[in-house]
């Protein structure tokens, strides 16, 4: 029986345009069915960031239409059902979108590294150790043609000699373009630190590896240190999926935006072929594929296949949600350290990632931020604290704000949190979107093996500020955490179809022309950010999508 | 009105070369706000204190610390700063800003020897070194 096409992809972000690009350059006939809009240009999305009142995550992207039909915890704080009294809430959001979060992603792109696929067999035993972790189905020398790959596509820049090899994490090609340069404060708190340790691990400041042109490449500009990469680069030197959907487009595929997937309908044989939309402003209508790629993120592709009743045997669909645990911590350097400047993070310590410590407590990344304390309201708390409180104005208010807000330092940590059944996705009983679609319920409590890395990376933020000499320290509450925006698990990769959703191929085991890509498939998270591996994945998924299609994809830098 | 503004703009700034649009704009956004009463009697305090070498010290004397006024004071170096207010007298919540030509004529950037969010104006890297637009050292 024809279908109306042979790949229809759900979701244009960064895994569903990948996909959609390297499908369509095979010659496949790709749709991609996007719920949001595209953007306006740059400079008028630069310019409602301007002039929002409160700059959010979401100020260049509002749009009343998308934000009322596609609704997600972006543009609504209502969106999550969730119990407002929880103690232990999940705080981070994404976008519905042409391009998807990567608009509002800071751009680094660590690779997990060797434990990070093998958490079980590698860290378990110990009885506090998370019954949740598991082995990946595949390994790091799996995937790591394919971070290559993905590096390539997404423009990293980074050092090879400084990533080469990290915790036996080996690199078989230099990034494609060279590092983003560290911060003048970088290099003078890497100053202070290398060579001292602490509990066992060695500082060492590293230049993160970033989606962020450090020179011409594919077309888009060298970073000119705007410092707004959260939520918008101004002039598209930071990747973002939009790029692959121009691309994909370009390569013949199809996108329809302004559709928002409403159920996918399952065949007598158990595959799925046929795709329900609402166009805005339309009525409900259908299309058919022969092989159907859901790539909505880790929150809205479970809450399809839940609605859908699809890839669900293992009752595996929308558990084990995890995001990384964030937290910022303060304080005032001893010299003038110049934030504001550059990328909101050029350099990160990544000691701590891996290491024994993993049977009892999480690793974790700690992050060297040139934000100052913008998150605490600067310099606007500063300008107000010395008129009011020492009297300044003029030459003395100039001198005092100079003096104390080209000290500030900001570190922050990414602490991994283990898997858990319990934090899920479900779907709301109580709160429906303008579509009819039930919201999001989301159940979150971050497991004590993740509590107590959040302790010790808040410890080693501690230590770090002492080496420097820096005063009047804010370290957070304890227990205190921010969401990462690195929402993750919910569809999760294995070998056995009675405890997972997808194969390592990132087919469903339940449904054989059905894919899922996007970090609803990691099974384990680390502590790094996940769109690398997110991009690396979905273009191996690429590779496997058109093999069982019978076509033969054109060779780039392939395993 | 605007003359005395831009004048007590000058001493409340430490900033000479004030932009003549952009404090139009600002007197008209501190107006409309519950600001507005109290920058008028800023204004009159302001004529009545003349002119001469320690106007900054009889500004801080006369209108600073005069606990009623300080708050729109707070404001006034605000705008020229960042182009935000605060929404409230008393309890701030939100900032609000005004035109994209104020957001990115914000001073206090390049007072802390940065630049406005969004608009660097500079060149791959720079970041990496003490900035060129660093105030003048020893302050």
């Amino acid at each position: 029986m024809g279908r109306d096409f042979d790949v229809v992809v759900v979701g244009a972000g960064v895994a569903g345009a990948m996909v959609a690009y390297r499908l369509a350059q095979a010659g496949a006939k790709v749709l991609i069915i996007e719920a949001g809009t595209r953007n306006p240009s740059r400079a008028q999305m630069v310019g409602a960031y301007a002039t929002a009142a409160v700059k959010t995550l979401h100020s260049p992207y509002v749009n009343a239409e998308s934000d009322l039909l596609a609704p997600s915890p972006d543009s609504s704080i209502a969106y999550y059902d969730q119990d407002s009294r929880s103690l232990t809430p999940f705080k981070s959001t994404y976008e519905r979108r042409t391009g998807g979060s990567t608009w509002h992603w800071l751009g680094h792109t660590p690779r997990m590294l060797r434990s990070d696929f093998k958490m079980k067999s590698r860290y378990g035993g110990e009885p506090d150790f998370p019954a949740g972790f598991v082995d990946w189905p595949i390994t790091y020398d799996d995937l790591e043609p394919w971070y290559c790959e993905a590096e390539r596509e997404m423009g990293v820049a980074g050092s090879h000699e400084e990533w080469n090899g990290l915790f036996d994490s080996p690199r078989s090609q230099p990034f494609p373009m060279g590092m983003i340069w560290p911060s003048y404060s970088d290099n003078w708190i890497a100053a202070q630190i290398s060579g001292k340790s602490f509990e066992g691990a060695e500082y060492r400041v590293r230049s993160t590896p970033s989606a962020r042109n450090s020179e011409l490449y594919d077309g888009r500009p060298p970073c000119a240190g705007n410092s707004i990469c959260v939520p918008l680069c101004p002039i598209g030197a930071k990747y973002d999926g939009s790029i692959h959907v121009a691309k994909a487009t370009a390569a013949g595929a199809f996108l329809w935006e302004r559709c928002v997937v409403t159920k996918i309908s399952k065949d007598p044989d158990g595959s799925v072929h046929t795709v329900q939309f609402h166009p805005y402003g339309g009525v409900v209508q259908s299309v058919t594929s022969e092989i159907l790629v859901l790539a909505a993120h880790a929150i809205e592709t479970p809450k399809l296949l839940l609605i859908s009743d699809l890839a669900n045997k293992s009752d595996q669909v929308g558990r084990n949600l995890m995001d990384h645990l964030s937290k910022s911590t303060f304080g005032i350097a001893a010299e003038r350290l110049f934030p504001f400047r550059g990328p909101p993070s050029t350099s990160g310590i990544e000691s701590f990632r891996d290491g024994e410590f993993r049977r009892d407590r999480a690793g974790f990344r700690i992050s060297l931020n040139n934000d100052g304390w913008s998150r605490k309201s600067a310099p606007y708390a500063e300008i107000i604290d010395f008129v009011n409180n020492r009297r300044l104005i003029g030459a003395d208010l100039q001198k005092a704000l100079f003096d104390r807000v080209t000290r500030q330092v900001r570190l922050s940590c990414s602490v991994e949190v283990a898997p858990y059944a319990n934090n899920r996705v479900e779907l709301s009983t109580t709160k429906t979107d303008a579509m009819g679609l039930p919201h999001p319920k989301i159940m979150f409590t971050p497991p004590p093996y993740s509590f107590k890395g959040l302790a010790q990376a808040t410890n080693t933020m501690a230590d770090i500020f002492r080496i420097i000499g820096a005063t009047d320290l804010d370290l957070g509450a304890e227990g205190a955490y921010d969401g990462a925006g690195h929402i993750m698990g919910t569809c999760r990769m294995g070998n056995d179809p009675a405890s997972s959703v997808v194969d390592a191929q990132c087919r469903a085991h339940d449904h054989c022309n059905l894919f899922i890509v996007g970090s609803s498939v990691f099974p384990t998270v680390g502590s790094p950010n996940p769109t690398l591996t997110i991009a690396a994945l979905a273009l191996r998924a690429a590779r496997d999508i058109a093999k069982q299609l019978g076509l033969k994809m054109e060779q780039q830098n392939q395993p | 009105m605007l003359s005395d503004f831009l004048a007590l703009s000058r001493i409340l700034t430490g900033v000479e070369d004030l932009d003549t649009g952009l404090a139009r704009q600002y007197l008209d956004r501190v107006t409309s706000t519950p600001f507005g009463p109290s920058l008028h009697l800023i204004l009159e305090r302001f004529r009545g204190l003349g002119t001469g070498e320690d106007i900054a010290n009889r500004v801080k004397q006369d209108i600073l610390d005069d606990d009623q006024l300080r708050p729109t004071v707070g404001q006034i170096i605000l705008l020229w700063y960042t182009s935000a207010m605060w929404d409230s007298l008393t309890i701030p919540i939100a900032l609000r800003y005004g035109s994209q030509e104020e957001y990115f004529s914000g001073l206090a950037w390049q007072i802390m020897g940065a630049h406005v969010p969004g608009l660097s104006g500079g060149y791959f890297g720079h970041w990496r070194y003490r900035p060129e637009n660093e105030p003048a050292k020893g302050m």
